[in-house]
């Protein structure tokens, strides 16, 4: 299964990069446009998107005439706005946007937001790879270079964050909520433990990184 | 109480006296005629009696008549001539009479030519009694001494006094009617001529409700017509300074929002880039990339705090002097000619004025701003040239031109034609509202003339 494809349409390249940077990093493939009627013209040839992030105010068409085009290649958006006016947001969500962010926003947000989205719309892949692990969310399996690992469940749940993840920290709490739920209030140390063992049992002490004061971070020194 | 009211009682008071003193005049004044009328009519009776009485006496007189003779002549005589209501009196003694009463008890007439008058209430009647001296002829008291003939005559003046009454009780009705009608009258025609201070206080009231654009519709020539027109004045210019207020009031709080969505992008890429660098396992490249785009972003926000900042505080007036011309000038090309150079671009200035009246600094940024936005426009090659005249200044390019549509607007704070590539440029959107407002501060005007493709002409227009 391949890498699930985001378009991105942002005129300001600070924000683009920044997020086309995070998005790639975690695992996503990401083609970017600065112009509307650009993206528009290259979405003729190239329109095999699981996601589209749009920014409405954009040179060359804006954000709600691209999202015709993103109807008719069905491909879900979630629009990237510093409009605060609620009539923007209404018009977006109304012509049928999964979703919508306000700027500034932060990228465990976005990144949070387009895996709901990929989610609801059945396009999320949840085969992940680090090194020569291949772990796939869906049916619970981890094996390494073919050869399947069997991980108690928690350690499997632990390791399938960081590796979701990849290349980002995540914290501690944000680690137990992605298992548990919101509602859990579990002691924080039992991601500790786990974390622990995964890196006996994998072999991965250099790469499952401490981050100190936050959390793990899963990285892949040779991305 | 209300104004219309207390005119109106004053009125009523004045008009009940004048009209209660006329009618209590005009009666006495008619009961006195009446009564006048009657006292002569019966005065004339009695006389006419008397001389009738004394012709007769003559007449039938005969010297040697005894005394008893001559009362029962005079009895006689008077008898022929007395109707039913007459007395004769001789030495106070009734020698005829046909009255029910003695007139004695009521009058005594002195000794004198004229009859007496008594008018008096007798038995429920009123009654009018008439008596004077008989006159008697010489021959009948040459004679006797002390000799006293009084003739009487009685008259019922029931009527008269019946008269009087109803009289008066029509007078009274007619005053009491006409005052009646008068309050009447004196209400309407003070509530009428105070319509128009009513007309003005409700006017009043919906202004002050809010409704600025209403005026009050009088338009009677007096003292109230004036106060109205006086106080549309005030409500007009009351009505100007709210939409003032209003405009200024929407003005900023678009601007306000300018501001924030302006803020807004910058923000975000900071946020975000910060967030890649303390989150994100980045190598040295991306690192390095994510802090250059950190630096250019707070760059540009600095840029833009200065540039709102510089449009804040402008409001208050800047100090004329006159300054040289060709130095400004001269300054003008000097700061802009590192940008010029890098779009080569080139300058020309034409100067036909000497000094003008103006803040060099504030008039210095003013054609720095508007000389670098020339340039934007131009082409590579093209020239933008600077002039100065004694209306003022005048910066004219050649290149890609404003759409008609849009000139109106590019004043506007954040107003960018071509967002995208203004902001490459390093724009943040408030370079012509700051001219704009520097301009208005001298007192001047900005004027835009473009033509798409052919080129821009902004004029910057200062009174002297």
């Amino acid at each position: 299964m391949a890498e699930n494809r985001i378009l991105l349409v942002e005129d300001d390249h600070a924000i683009a990069d920044a997020v086309a940077l995070n998005l790639r990093t975690v695992g996503y493939e990401v083609v970017a446009f600065d112009d509307g009627a650009i993206a528009a013209a290259s979405l003729e040839q190239d329109h095999s998107f699981d996601l589209a992030l749009l920014d409405i105010m954009l040179p060359g068409m804006d954000g709600f005439q691209l999202f015709a085009l993103m109807e008719k290649y069905n491909i879900p958006v979630i629009y990237m706005t510093a409009k605060t006016d609620s009539e923007s947001e209404v018009r977006g969500l109304k012509e049928g946007a999964e979703d919508y962010i306000v700027k500034p926003f932060e990228i465990v947000t976005l990144l949070v937001r387009i895996e709901k989205v990929l989610s609801r719309t059945g396009r999320l892949n949840q085969v992940y790879r680090f090194q020569d692990f291949t772990l796939d969310a869906e049916n619970r399996t981890l094996t390494r270079a073919g050869e399947p690992i069997d991980l108690p469940p928690l350690e499997f749940d632990v390791f399938a964050v960081l590796m979701k993840n990849k290349n980002r920290t995540v914290s501690r709490e944000r680690i137990l909520n992605e298992i548990w739920g919101e509602d859990y209030f579990g002691d924080i140390r039992t991601v500790d433990v786990r974390v622990a063992n995964l890196r006996k049992k994998l072999g991965l002490g250099d790469e499952i990184r401490t981050i100190s004061k936050t959390g793990y971070r899963l990285e892949d020194r040779r991305k | 109480m209300k104004l219309w009211k207390k005119i109106s009682l004053l009125c009523s008071l004045v008009l009940v006296l004048v009209v209660g003193a006329c009618t209590v005049l005009l009666i006495t004044q008619a009961q006195d005629e009446i009564l006048n009328l009657t006292y002569q009519n019966a005065e004339q009776k009695q006389q006419a009696l008397v001389r009738s009485f004394n012709n007769m006496l003559l007449y039938y007189h005969e010297e040697q008549d005894s005394e008893a003779a001559t009362r029962s002549l005079m009895k006689y005589c008077f008898t022929h001539y007395a109707d039913s209501e007459a007395a004769l009196m001789l030495d106070g003694e009734t020698l005829y009479s046909s009255l029910s009463l003695d007139p004695s008890e009521y009058l005594l007439p002195e000794d004198s030519d004229t009859p007496q008058c008594y008018t008096g209430a007798v038995n429920g009647r009123q009654l009018l009694i008439v008596g004077g001296d008989a006159r008697l002829p010489y021959a009948f008291t040459h004679n006797r001494e002390g000799l006293g003939c009084i003739v009487y005559i009685v008259q019922d003046i029931t009527p008269v006094y019946n008269q009087i009454r109803t009289l008066t009780l029509q007078f009274v009705v007619i005053g009491a009617v006409c005052i009646g009608l008068g309050l009447l009258l004196i209400a309407l025609l003070v509530r009428r001529s105070l319509r128009p201070l009513q007309e003005l206080q409700s006017a009043a009231a919906h202004i002050a409700e809010g409704n600025y654009a209403e005026r009050a519709a009088v338009t009677s020539s007096d003292e109230v017509g004036a106060l109205a027109q006086d106080f549309n004045v005030m409500a007009a210019s009351v009505e100007k300074h709210i939409e003032e207020l209003t405009e200024t009031a929407e003005r900023q709080r678009l601007f306000i929002g300018g501001v924030t969505h302006e803020f807004k992008t910058p923000l975000t890429a900071l946020l975000l880039n910060a967030d890649s660098l303390q989150n994100t396992y980045l190598d040295e490249e991306e690192r390095s990339a994510a802090l250059a785009r950190i630096e250019h972003q707070t760059r540009w926000l600095e840029r833009l705090v200065q540039k709102l900042l510089k449009l804040i505080t402008l409001n208050q007036s800047p100090e004329l002097q006159p300054v040289s011309v060709p130095d400004l000038l001269d300054r003008v090309r000097e700061s802009t000619a590192d940008t010029l150079n890098k779009r080569s671009v080139s300058l020309e200035t034409d100067c036909r004025m000497e000094s003008l009246k103006l803040d060099a600094d504030l008039m210095q940024s003013v054609l720095v701003n508007l000389v670098d936005n020339a340039s934007k426009a131009s082409r590579e090659g093209q020239t933008v040239t600077l002039s100065a005249d004694e209306t003022g200044f005048a910066v004219q390019d050649q290149g890609c031109g404003i759409p008609q549509e849009e000139i109106d607007r590019i004043t506007e704070p954040f107003y960018m034609v071509d967002r995208s590539r203004s902001k490459k440029l390093g724009g943040v959107g408030l370079g012509l509202a700051l001219v704009k407002e520097i301009v208005q501060a001298h007192g001047g005007r900005l004027e835009i003339e473009s033509t798409v493709g052919e080129g821009t002409t902004v004029r910057v227009l200062l009174q002297q």
